[in-house]
């Protein structure tokens, strides 16, 4: 009976992102999260174009080739829940439920995507390591956030992404790191356009849609945006800034080393918070003061390899005349982190 | 205090947790829901909160371990709150993090450790703390037990909301005029759950105010000196010099055939019901049964009560249960004694059908709902007698204990329902401050000559002492002063002059030794019948002293003077 009446009660709301910003979805996912009601869920669509969205505790630098997308114009973003790295394009679908504790059930959670895919023409089942799969390969990956009275679920839906890009951004660093945080597990993926070759976008969206209500109930109010912006906006500045997508980096340590006319040198660095806490630097050069002094330079600066690089050039005009400064951050220049 | 923080054995089979950040240095003080840890496990993150407020002592992992459910992730010196305790309002069927927190380990230490926060606990322990004592007192409920919060306090209520229908119903009476009168239950009931959670809260105050430490859990009797206590949040070990069971009672269960039936009710559930049954049928006519009967008599439901012994009200006097007879007959109770119910079974129509025998013969009758109110008893179960060797008394049914509420052994004390010696909430109070005062050094013991007793029937039945019956089987002879109260100016006025008094001496010592009062503020009149028994007073005394005029006092003050030589307004 009373279990009855809950169901009655529930609350539901859709809400589909009108813009292909990551960090923009990613602040509205977070703002929806912070204003979801008792009873409610929120059934939350979206699509980032290019992006590769790191999991919470993840080493960005080691997860991803960070550079290369950035320079090719793609956005890195981190998301709030755990879990591995993935690439986004306009081919993937993202879909979030945010709720009341009270209301988070895996099971139903998934039915709604497992049913609406079965409208669809697509048998999907679901995969111990929180994978929806169809034919044993993973079209859709999902990971969760708590708060003390909300659960965010969300995940992915591979329905016609660009793999040859995913392959070429999702790849571990070759420097050395050594991190804290949590490793991507590579997966066997799918697009579901491979088993449904008339499979659209718009089909997808508008089953999750009527799967959700009918297995929630309620209307499905459509929650409006605008009165939200400023706060949406802080949001905003939040998951765009370096501080979140790099700084957040669980605690980590890199080691660069290049062999040089002049010797070999190692930079050994211990970085927190996207910071370089620690700094050392080893080499067999004969002239030992500059690589202290280097040592001393980047100790305490944020690991960027543009402020690496430019602290090092300090030196250079100060009291150091050295090629060894030169040969240096020509080397680091050279490296995408 | 040092308390260990851990996870909860996860539910999520993906592997293990990883402490990803750590957020606090050892050293650093930390408030109850405050993050320790940034965790991620099965692709889910989450923070770990203290539960408990204090210092961070030790730190013992490192960022980027993986750790199990045994792990002690870090300690933190200080206390957690009566607030971090409190159980979940509402269940959830949330299973990835739920309370990643396993219950905390305690330790705590006290002088005197009450189990059970009934009338019986709490006062040993105000009595207690008041001499001294570092007290903890471990209730599994609420504060106030069963008096306050499913026996005497709320039956009172609903007894009260009845006294109000029955006079709406009989206005005309006394010259008033009511219409469309009636009854609804969510109200009766609200109002009772109101009366009920003022006082709760002020026996909390009571034991804030006492510094009495309250804990929230189920205890039990490690040995004798050490309890353990367990919520949903906590596990807490006290080490203690003297313990004080006070655990109460429980309804009794006889087996009844069809006992399981939806519509077989309790005494608790007979103080939430939704609706007036149309049909009552209550098993048992003692205390409980026959307050009960009047109350949904009053409501309006068809009330039989069946009852094995020839009475109900079995400890009552003779006369008493004579003049009980007849208000339930005028109340439309129907009262079957000597029958014994034999089975309960279901009908079509979703009523029940009690089948009971009586002089030899299968009688049956329907009934909505069926209250069995067979008797109580004594709550030992999941205690741990055992563990200390605390031995029960000799029919096996309570806590042995002696005059000091001493039990066999010397720092464990049982006091109220659990011991079975008098079920009633004032004795267990009174065993209470007994038990108290005995472990801080002032040697007492427990006095039952002047028990009162107080039955809510209509119109009231109240006792004390030595009843006629007692005192033939004990072998006293006795005399007997009585006055009816049709002759009291105020129960005449108030239009309920049912009832009598009657004041029993012992002839050869001259002394009281009991009363019986049925009728109008019974319950309130017994106060001064047994002030005088306990302190030996004798009828002259009572007589010689000037009783208000006109109040329902008088008939005390009358029918001592009929010990004495005859009343003066009864002839």
């Amino acid at each position: 009976m009373l279990f009855i009446l809950h169901n009655n009660a529930i609350i539901t709301s859709i809400i589909t992102s009108s813009t292909f910003d990551p960090w923009y979805n990613l602040a509205l996912e977070e703002f929806l999260l912070k204003h979801v009601r008792e009873n409610e869920i929120i059934l939350y669509l979206w699509q980032n174009d290019n992006t590769v969205v790191v999991g919470k505790n993840q080493n960005c630098w080691k997860e991803c080739k960070c550079g290369e997308l950035e320079a090719h114009g793609g956005k890195l973003a981190r998301r709030l829940s755990g879990g591995g790295a993935v690439y986004h394009d306009l081919g993937n679908l993202n879909f979030t439920f945010v709720m009341d504790k009270k209301l988070y059930n895996l099971e139903k959670q998934l039915k709604v995507i497992i049913e609406a895919l079965k409208n669809i023409g697509i048998e999907a089942e679901f995969s111990g390591r929180n994978d929806i799969t169809v034919n044993g390969k993973k079209f859709s990956g999902n990971a969760f956030y708590n708060t003390k009275n909300t659960v965010l679920h969300h995940g992915t839906l591979l329905i016609n992404s660009d793999f040859s890009k995913l392959a070429g951004y999702l790849q571990v660093s070759k420097e050395k790191i050594q991190s804290k945080g949590i490793e991507s597990v590579q997966s066997r993926v799918i697009n579901l356009k491979e088993i449904n070759s008339s499979i659209t976008l718009e089909e997808v969206i508008s089953n999750l849609k009527k799967t959700f209500i009918t297995l929630y109930g309620g209307n499905g109010t459509v929650i409006d945006l605008n009165q939200f912006e400023e706060e949406i906006k802080s949001l905003y500045n939040k998951y765009s800034s370096w501080q979140w997508r790099y700084g957040e980096s669980p605690r980590f340590d890199i080691s660069f080393e290049k062999r040089f006319s002049w010797g070999e040198i190692e930079i050994c660095l211990k970085c927190k918070d996207g910071y370089i806490s620690d700094s050392k630097v080893y080499s067999d050069a004969m002239d030992y003061e500059v690589i202290t002094k280097i040592s001393e330079k980047i100790n305490g600066i944020k690991f960027q390899m543009e402020c690496i690089i430019n602290s090092i050039r300090e030196l250079n005009q100060a009291e150091i005349k050295s090629p060894i400064i030169k040969d240096v951050t020509d080397w680091l220049n050279e490296k995408q982190l | 205090m040092n308390i260990d923080v851990k996870l909860e054995k996860s539910t999520n089979k993906n592997g293990e947790t990883k402490i990803i950040k750590i957020l606090k240095k050892v050293g650093d003080s930390i408030k109850i829901n405050e993050g320790i840890f940034e965790v991620e496990v099965g692709k889910g993150t989450s923070t770990i909160n203290s539960k408990a407020q204090g210092t961070i002592e030790s730190i013992n992992v490192k960022e980027g371990d993986s750790v199990n459910a045994d792990k002690v992730l870090a300690q933190i010196n200080g206390e957690q709150t009566a607030k971090a305790g409190s159980p979940n309002t509402t269940p959830n069927t949330f299973d990835y993090f739920k309370n990643i927190i396993k219950p905390v380990k305690l330790q705590m230490e006290s002088d005197i450790t009450i189990i059970g926060g009934g009338p019986g606990g709490y006062v040993a322990a105000i009595q207690a703390a008041k001499l001294g004592a570092k007290v903890i007192l471990i209730e599994k409920g609420k504060l106030g037990g069963t008096c306050l919060n499913w026996g005497c306090i709320p039956t009172k209520t609903l007894v009260r909301s009845a006294q109000v229908f029955d006079t709406l119903k009989k206005a005309e009476e006394f010259g008033c005029y009511a219409e469309n009168i009636g009854v609804r239950m969510e109200k009766v009931i609200d109002r009772k759950d109101k009366v009920v959670a003022e006082l709760v809260a002020g026996i909390k105050y009571l034991m804030d105010k006492n510094n009495i430490k309250v804990i929230n859990g189920v205890a039990e009797i490690v040995n004798n000196e050490s309890v353990l206590v367990k919520s949903s949040t906590q596990e807490i070990t006290i080490k203690t010099k003297n313990i004080i069971i006070a655990t109460g009672s429980k309804s009794a269960v006889i087996p009844i055939k069809g006992i399981e039936n939806k519509n077989v009710i309790d005494s608790s559930d007979a103080l939430c019901l939704k609706e007036v049954p149309k049909k009552l049928v209550i098993v048992g006519g003692g205390v409980i049964g026959m307050e009960f009967a009047y109350i949904y008599a009053s409501f309006g439901a068809e009330v039989s009560v069946v009852e094995f012994f020839d009475q109900c009200l079995i400890n009552c006097d003779d006369d008493i249960c004579e003049e009980n007879k007849k208000s339930a007959a005028k109340k439309g109770i129907k009262l079957y004694t000597t029958a014994k119910v034999e089975e309960i079974c279901e009908t079509e129509s979703d009523e029940c059908m009690v089948r009971f025998v009586q002089d030899g013969k299968d009688k049956y009758i329907t009934a909505n709902k069926v209250l069995l109110a067979v008797g109580r008893t004594p709550y030992v179960e999941g205690l741990g007698l055992e563990n200390a060797g605390i031995e029960l008394n000799d029919k096996k049914r309570g806590i042995k204990v002696n005059s000091k509420m001493q039990t066999n052994v010397p720092n464990i004390y049982a006091i109220g329902d659990v011991n079975n010696v008098i079920l009633l909430a004032h004795v267990a109070s009174h065993q209470g401050v007994v038990a108290a005062n005995n472990i801080m050094g002032k040697p007492c013991e427990m006095d039952y000559t002047a028990v009162p007793a107080a039955i809510f029937t209509e119109p009231e039945i109240a006792m004390v002492g030595i009843g006629e019956k007692a005192a033939k089987l004990q072998g006293i002879e006795v005399e007997v002063g009585r006055f009816p109260f049709s002759a009291n100016g105020k129960a005449l006025s108030y239009g309920e002059s049912d009832g009598f008094i009657k004041i029993i001496r012992d002839k050869n010592t001259g002394r009281l030794i009991g009363a019986g009062i049925v009728g109008l503020h019974a319950t309130d009149l017994i106060a001064e019948l047994t002030l005088a028994i306990k302190n030996n007073l004798t009828a002259e005394a009572i007589s010689e002293t000037i009783h208000a005029h006109p109040t329902t006092a008088e008939v005390i003050h009358e029918a001592s003077l009929s010990l004495e030589g005859g009343a003066i307004h009864f002839a």
